[in-house]
């Protein structure tokens, strides 16, 4: 029969009658809204577009965050830019040109600098501030204090600023606020007005605090302090792993998100302080998902890690475990040189 | 190069000009529509060509970040959704591929592939016959599991399978013809059977 020869009545009828139930079967498949706003997450952030807008666009952006930063914070506060991320001092006015070049992600900051969304921020103590991702919202502080001013985002949408530390995430969508990094590699969060989300990223419970309150994490053990250093040196992966296992993402795909997000093994400077930092965050994906369809994966990638960091106790009490429930797995046989 | 005759059909605005306008506006909320409405088209096309779910997963946040960084580049000659689908299809096989090039790596199983995001009141025979259909499809060559899937499974026209595949629509009407039957070919190696028809 030559290919392009229609099928004939019977073998259409015989197709028809396998994909018509077939395709009510795959229409049906959808993402639930759990999944949808944990591949939302990253996307929110990054998703920006690069090219500049029109200038008109910004002017009016501008014009309407500077109006409601001036109502906001009774009109002694600099007004947003009108352009990208500026480094530059204090304006005086809502009306004040922006400063020099926008910045790149990744750039420092060591001068006060008004973000696109209205945030005005100040690094204190000479501290780093680095621009952590492309849409320039979200900075990472490291051993330092950096103080924030942040207008009321307009309507809905995905966090307009987020401050993150080797030990949390700090999520606003308008207050003024303190973050300090300090030496011991604690993070300290201080408000002076509205509310924040502090989120560790160990997987402790996420706080919210208000006006006047003051909140301190500790790095809880010596090993949090090891995946607190490892974290910092991560930044966006060790970020996007911990959000998405928050939003109740699949353990697997978090962990294949987390390894193609960056995955900075290799590039880490210490394999086995990047092994140890993954022990927590394994050990809490194995306490999340202890029946999941990868749970033996997850137990696998938690006594792994431990064994690279040379925690032989955990990496065997692992084994044994995976050993026990999962006894067919491949993932069990592999343990063994554990 | 060949200049697009102007006709009614290309002078007509597009369905979809004021969310394209807002997206090209850089508007947040825009692009959180557009992710909603055809977040789970993407995941669904794109697990058809990839090894699991977590790769598809992945997939669905390439699409989106390409397209929201080239939507100033989409000319409005399809629907949206098809210039989605002419990116999941570009990303999807493009991850496949790389990762065939590197090792081995088996699909999961269809039981576990089907049991993510299925309606549970979905018929269990309705999804025994997806399971068949995906099956054959597996053992397809590339280019006919695409326009099998685009045309049987998405609905797809043949005119825009052309626009996502970017190819003659001579070509699409060829390739489905000869995947109909090689999915036949397969499908009765399944144990469909073919009764006369009187």
């Amino acid at each position: 029969m030559a290919p392009e020869t229609p099928l004939n009545a019977a073998e259409s009828q015989a197709l028809d009658a396998l994909l018509t139930p077939a395709r009510r079967a795959y229409r049906a498949q959808d993402l639930s809204d759990a999944q949808l706003d944990a591949l939302w997450a990253p996307l929110a952030s990054a998703a920006a577009p690069a090219a500049p807008r029109p200038r008109w666009v910004w002017v009016a952006a501008a014009s309407v965050a500077a109006a409601g930063l001036a109502l906001w914070v009774g009109l002694d506060r600099p007004a947003p830019a009108t352009g990208g991320l500026v480094a530059s001092q204090p304006a005086p006015t809502a009306s004040a040109p922006s400063g020099p070049g926008p910045l790149a992600p990744g750039s420092a900051l060591a001068a006060p600098t008004r973000l696109p969304g209205g945030a005005f921020v100040e690094p204190q103590g000479g501290v780093q501030v680095e621009v952590a991702d492309a849409r320039e919202t979200r900075l990472s502080v490291h051993a330092g204090r950096v103080r924030s001013t942040v207008p009321p985002q307009q309507g809905g949408g995905p966090p307009a600023y987020v401050v993150l530390t080797p030990l949390a995430e700090v999520t606003v969508r308008g207050t003024q606020f303190t973050v300090l990094d300090d030496a011991e590699g604690r993070t300290t969060v201080e408000v002076e007005r509205g509310v924040v989300d502090v989120a560790p990223r160990d997987g402790r419970p996420l706080r919210q605090l208000t006006a006047g309150q003051r909140h301190v994490l500790q790095p809880v053990t010596a090993r949090g302090a090891l995946a607190a250093e490892a974290a910092r040196d991560w930044g966006q992966a060790a970020w996007l792993w911990t959000r998405l296992v928050r939003a109740g993402g699949d353990g697997l795909s978090a962990r294949n998100t987390f390894l193609s997000a960056g995955l900075r093994l290799k590039a880490a400077p210490d394999g086995a302080l990047a092994a140890a930092a993954l022990v927590p965050f394994w050990a809490a994906a194995v306490e999340r998902y202890p029946q999941g369809p990868h749970a033996d994966t997850l137990l696998f990638e938690w006594g792994a890690a431990a064994h690279g960091a040379g925690d032989r106790a955990t990496a065997q009490a692992v084994a044994e475990r995976l050993r026990r429930d999962f006894p067919s797995s491949p993932r069990a046989t592999e343990t063994k040189r554990w | 190069m060949t200049l697009e005759p102007v006709t009614a059909e290309s002078t007509r605005p597009h369905p979809e000009q004021a969310l394209i306008d807002r997206l090209r506006a850089g508007d947040g909320v825009a692009y959180r529509e557009l992710y909603r409405a055809h977040a789970g088209d993407v995941y669904r096309l794109g697990r058809q060509f990839v090894h699991s779910d977590a790769e598809a997963e992945e997939v669905v946040q390439e699409v989106f970040l390409s397209a929201f960084k080239s939507i100033d580049r989409f000319r409005g000659h399809s629907r949206l959704k098809t210039w989605l689908y002419r990116i999941t299809v570009n990303r999807a096989l493009k991850r496949r591929r790389w990762w065939t090039r590197r090792r081995e790596v088996p699909d999961e199983p269809v039981q576990h592939r089907l049991a993510r995001g299925v309606d549970p009141s979905t018929r269990a025979a309705d999804r025994e016959a997806l399971a068949v259909v995906q099956r054959c499809l597996s053992a397809l060559e590339e280019r006919k599991r695409i326009v099998l899937v685009l045309h049987e499974l998405e609905g797809l026209d043949t005119k825009e399978i052309a626009e996502v595949l970017q190819c003659p629509r001579s070509t699409v009407l060829t390739r489905l013809s000869r995947a109909r039957h090689a999915l036949l070919k397969a499908a009765q190696a399944e144990g469909v059977r073919v009764e006369e028809v009187s």
